[in-house]
């Protein structure tokens, strides 16, 4: 009995450490790629730890500051980055929780129609979109020059999230009670206020949770800025790994660098807030 | 410390005053003209180095302005067909690599330029007629020569030497004895190593080693596909035992050129067939563990064959085309820069960074100095062979890259292999 | 319920006039106003660029430049395109490899993705910490995992996976990973058959890379779900002597069936498009069907063949969507 209560331990933590190798070892593998000299990749036997050593990699992405240098790039692809997620996040944070606003407590007919065309728009393939995206950018609407812009990226980015924002934040709506929203409008608070003042502070969590999930979804969109904004005007980070994979040398080093930055600011959120948005997720999309 | 801060701040303003839409253009109160180019982020004449051409040719012309763009060699032919696609041209001056020369020659994506030529380009004969002829349809020049790109044979002396030879391999036979007891002397696992990755580059590697069989062409002259015959067939059949015989590495079926460069350099392989940036990485001490073994060399042919040039090669060339939707306004300033940037004077400047499409240039005592392997690249560059130009080239080079990526990893026989790329071929112009 | 509702301090007599103003204008206009710019987006982004896509697929589109303009345009070919690429034997192929793909996926999901999830449901030191942990992966961008996972599978000795497997002397020369050469090369009658389903060393290192990123989430999610399930059930199952087995077959499989199904339909339909991880590190070499549209629309310049290949991923994925769909109302009610 007793050996069979340890060897069942003995299993559980085993499986615990394979786990854990499974997940880390590729990260570790990456974090001292990143710390290596370029011939320090291309060594045989490969040495596991960050050898021959430098930040040389990290450097390069915030000194020399010229223009086309790789800090020049970094910076670029972040800050269009960080603009793009943050104006898709707000943007469809708006719309879609006025959306599903109206689609909780309307009395109308068809909602639950509109909810599911939502939610489907939300589940089309990207390549399915991006052909017609870019006809129509770059012939009938070039005059508007919305190609290799933000804005572009924004609005396109919206179609892939708008759907589950909806989705999601008209089930948190759906949970609480009309008979709240009365009580505030029987004292006189028009609809406009009593959604701003009453419900939006009691769905925090689902506008938190749909704010992250449409941020990092459009933190590693990479097809889309592809086709449709590969210049320097509007490329994100992505997508500068990607070109950094260049034609002559695979600085597999730098990659390796520059992967690991761009991976920060998800893994942050992941960290911090993860819960929440697995708890929007359940609570929404995988209803449970 | 302090600085480092101020640079990034400085450099992150700079960067949100990009991102607002701009409107310097508007302001301008002479009429000025701008010029959008695009470009590719390649070594030799790289960005940084087109930037110092633009500044010099902006001190020329003061009222043009050149706006580059610069994309990965991957993003180059999409951006290309979005410019043509739209009303008036996102780029007025497009990078045009040669294998798209025939499609935007047939499709009238870009303008022939012709009579720009004959009119302003003096000495037109010192550049090679191999490198004219890439970027040709029928009489059409559609692009003005600006890059010269071919391969090179490299190899490592030490491990040659290792294995008893003090001489590069001349004829295939030599070749393939060398790599047989470089192999069984245990020297290196594999002795070679070559970009066979189901890509573009492969297709380049076939029709070198179909050049260095007798003649490097896919199509005879009628425009019929010849892979299942002759110098075509053979190249096939030589890399398919190279492959099988764990003379090439195994892991040239998933690599591109940077990836056997790699290899080269790190000493794992003893010859390489590549473009010419490996002779600057060898011998660069942070990225090879090979400086001063690399070699460059004529490539080896199969005897009786290439007997004018003593070896054969493979072009890679770049030139400047304008967009056929470039407003005609434009076309003249175009044309100018273009002018500009393939000049002799020009390229003279840059030798240091890319091997100039000038004969005169590439003959100068500046450019052997320069470059140890002057002559070497000249014989080269003379036996290069073009992959074909045609208006569905893109379509064509699929299916070969399939067909011969099958054939050299066994899942199709060699002849086999071939038939079927000549019939699918075939079936697409139907 | 500690809520502050603001109280209104208008009169009584104004209120009436006030609640029939805000009657007219809030509940019938502005709040439907609310609606109609998602409406909008939806129209825009999605419904009139899937129409125009179908319009592409329905004629032999190309960019063509006359007269110094540039221009798409489609010459009528009705359902052409269609029957040109149900027809080819690459569209076949490419519907076997994301087939493939997807299956195999799936399968190491309800396996090993169901195994994580109980792991991390149980009691152990550090456990808190070690469902962070396994979370990670899932906020690396899809390219960088891609490059990470080119790098592992470097077929050079100094390729990482190559290396380890060589130290430990479990393999003499380095394994090519990323070569799409057949499986159990040693056992003919297998290895011909797992060609056959699509399975090759390449796609196999895909799906492997792939399932990095995507396993923490599935896991994860279905952490959610063990998590709703009553402790008291396996309490009573254990007063009655059920084994461990018979627990998780009688409690746990059919409790978390219904979010593990959904997890898998929303893998499903994001498999199908998977895109990025294949065109990073094989490019064409590995046409799954979303590259295979990409190629024939942005390097072929045959917009119409591209919008037909998608247009057929499309229809293909709302299929899916609606057997979701239908699921999710059904887990409502």
């Amino acid at each position: 009995m007793l050996l069979r209560r340890y060897s069942k331990k003995f299993l559980l933590y085993a499986s615990v450490i394979v786990v854990l190798l499974w997940t880390l070892a590729p990260l570790y593998f990456l974090l001292i790629t990143s710390l290596k000299q370029y011939v320090g990749t291309i060594t045989f036997p490969l040495s596991w730890l960050a050898n021959p050593f430098t930040w040389q990699n990290y450097a390069v992405m915030f000194t020399n500051y010229t223009q086309d240098s790789i800090s020049y790039r970094f910076l670029h692809a972040l800050l269009n980055s960080l603009i793009a997620s943050s104006a898709t996040t707000i943007l469809n944070l708006v719309l879609g929780s006025a959306a599903a606003y109206v689609l909780s407590r309307a009395r109308m007919r068809g909602k639950n129609i509109i909810t599911m065309i939502f939610l489907a728009s939300n589940l089309l393939p990207t390549v399915a979109l991006i052909i017609p995206f870019y006809v129509l950018t770059v012939t009938y609407l070039s005059g508007w020059n919305l190609y290799d812009t933000n804005t572009l990226l924004v609005i396109v980015y919206s179609s892939f999230s708008l759907g589950l924002v909806i989705w999601i934040m008209r089930g948190y709506f759906d949970s609480i009670p009309a008979e709240l929203e009365e009580a505030a409008r029987v004292d006189g608070a028009s609809r406009i206020v009593s959604l701003l003042r009453i419900i939006l502070p009691l769905t925090a969590p689902g506008l938190l949770a749909t704010g992250l999930l449409t941020f990092l979804t459009s933190w590693d969109n990479f097809v889309l800025p592809l086709v449709l904004a590969p210049d320097s005007h509007a490329y994100n980070l992505p997508f500068f790994i990607y070109s950094l994979n260049g034609q002559y040398l695979h600085l597999n080093n730098e990659i390796a660098a520059g992967g690991l930055l761009s991976a920060i600011p998800p893994i942050i959120i992941v960290i911090l807030f993860g819960r929440y948005i697995v708890s929007g997720m359940t609570a929404g999309a995988v209803k449970g | 410390m302090k600085q480092k801060w101020m640079q990034l701040l400085l450099g992150l303003s700079t960067v949100a005053s990009l991102v607002a839409p701009a409107s310097m253009a508007n302001a301008a109160t002479a009429p000025k003209v701008v010029l959008k180019v695009l470009y590719m982020n390649q070594a030799g004449y790289t960005t940084t180095v087109l930037r110092q051409m633009g500044k010099q040719f902006q001190k020329e012309y003061p009222n043009v302005t050149i706006q580059f763009t610069f994309l990965p060699y991957t993003q180059m032919h999409s951006a290309v067909l979005t410019s043509a696609a739209a009303p008036t041209a996102q780029y007025d001056v497009v990078l045009s690599d040669l294998i798209w020369t025939g499609e935007f020659g047939s499709r009238g994506y870009t303008l022939p330029l012709n009579s720009y030529i004959k009119q302003n380009v003096k000495n037109a004969n010192q550049i090679p007629q191999s490198v004219w002829n890439g970027f040709k349809v029928g009489n059409k020049i559609m692009a003005m020569p600006f890059l010269a790109n071919f391969q090179n044979f490299y190899y490592n002396k030490n491990l040659l030497k290792k294995a008893g030879f003090n001489a590069p391999p001349k004829t295939m036979t030599q070749w393939l004895h060398q790599m047989k007891v470089l192999k069984a002397k245990h020297i290196v696992q594999y002795p070679y190593e070559d970009s066979w990755l189901q890509a573009e580059g492969l297709v380049c590697d076939y029709v070198r080693t179909a050049g260095e069989f007798g003649n490097g062409n896919l199509f005879n002259a009628n425009g019929q596909p010849i892979m299942n015959q002759g110098p075509a067939l053979k190249a096939l059949q030589w890399m398919r035992m190279l492959y099988a015989d764990g003379l090439a590495n195994p892991n040239s079926l998933t690599a591109d050129e940077p990836t056997a460069a790699n290899a080269f350099a790190s000493g794992q392989v003893a010859f390489n067939t590549n473009w010419t940036f490996v002779t600057g990485i060898m011998d660069t001490k942070s990225e090879s563990k090979i400086v001063g073994q690399g070699v460059v060399t004529t490539f080896p042919v199969a005897p009786g064959t290439n007997k004018a040039t003593h070896s054969a090669d493979i072009s890679g060339f770049q030139g400047l085309a304008i967009a056929a939707n470039t407003p005609a306004n434009l076309r003249p300033w175009a044309w100018k820069w273009i002018q500009f940037a393939t000049s002799p004077a020009v390229q003279a400047q840059h030798l240091h960074s890319q091997w100039p499409v000038w004969s005169q240039i590439a003959n100068s005592p500046k450019e052997k100095k320069l470059n140890k392997w002057a002559s070497v690249y000249q014989q080269n560059l003379n036996s290069v062979y073009n992959r074909p130009v045609i208006a569905n080239y893109l379509q064509v080079s699929s299916i070969i890259q399939q067909y011969v990526h099958e054939a050299i990893a066994g899942t199709i026989p060699v002849k086999q292999a071939a038939d079927e790329m000549v019939q699918q071929i075939n079936q697409l112009k139907g | 319920m500690s809520l502050s509702v603001p109280v209104g301090q208008k009169p009584p007599h104004r209120r009436i006039t006030h609640r029939l103003f805000l009657a007219l204008s809030s509940e019938y206009i502005w709040f439907y106003l609310l609606l109609i710019p998602s409406i909008v987006l939806l129209v825009c982004v999605v419904i009139i660029p899937m129409v125009f896509a179908f319009k592409m697929s329905l004629g032999n589109t190309t960019v063509v430049t006359v007269g110094g303009k540039g221009s798409i345009q489609s010459v009528w070919v009705g359902l052409q395109n269609y029957v040109n690429v149900l027809s080819s034997p690459y569209f076949w192929q490419a519907f076997r490899d994301t087939v493939y793909f997807s299956v195999v996926s799936l399968l190491i999901e309800v396996t090993v993705g169901v195994g994580i999830a109980l792991l991390m449901n149980q009691k152990f030191f550090g456990r808190k910490v070690f469902r962070v942990i396994v979370f990670i992966p899932w906020a690396v961008p899809t390219v960088v995992n891609a490059m990470l996972w080119g790098m592992v599978f470097d077929g050079d000795n100094y390729g990482a996976l190559n290396d380890l497997l060589l130290r430990m002397h479990w393999i003499q020369t380095p394994v090519i990973w990323l070569n799409a050469a057949p499986l159990f090369q040693g056992i003919p009658w297998l290895s011909n058959f797992v060609s056959w389903l699509g399975g090759s060393v390449a796609m196999n290192s895909m799906i492997i890379g792939d399932e990095w990123r995507t396993l923490p989430i599935v896991a994860v999610l279905l952490l959610a779900g063990l998590q709703t399930i009553p402790n008291e059930y396996y309490e009573a199952a254990r007063v009655e002597g059920a084994s461990a087995w018979r627990q998780f077959r009688a409690i746990t499989v059919p409790l978390l069936g219904p979010i593990l199904s959904i997890v898998l339909i929303l893998r499903t339909m994001q498999l199908l498009r998977a895109f990025t991880l294949i065109f990073t590190l094989q490019q064409y070499g590995l046409p799954i069907l979303s590259i295979e549209a990409y190629q024939q629309a942005f390097s072929f310049g045959n917009f119409g063949t591209g919008s037909a290949i998608s247009f057929l991923v499309g229809i293909l994925s709302l299929l899916i969507a609606v057997v979701y769909i239908k699921r999710l109302y059904k887990e409502e009610m």
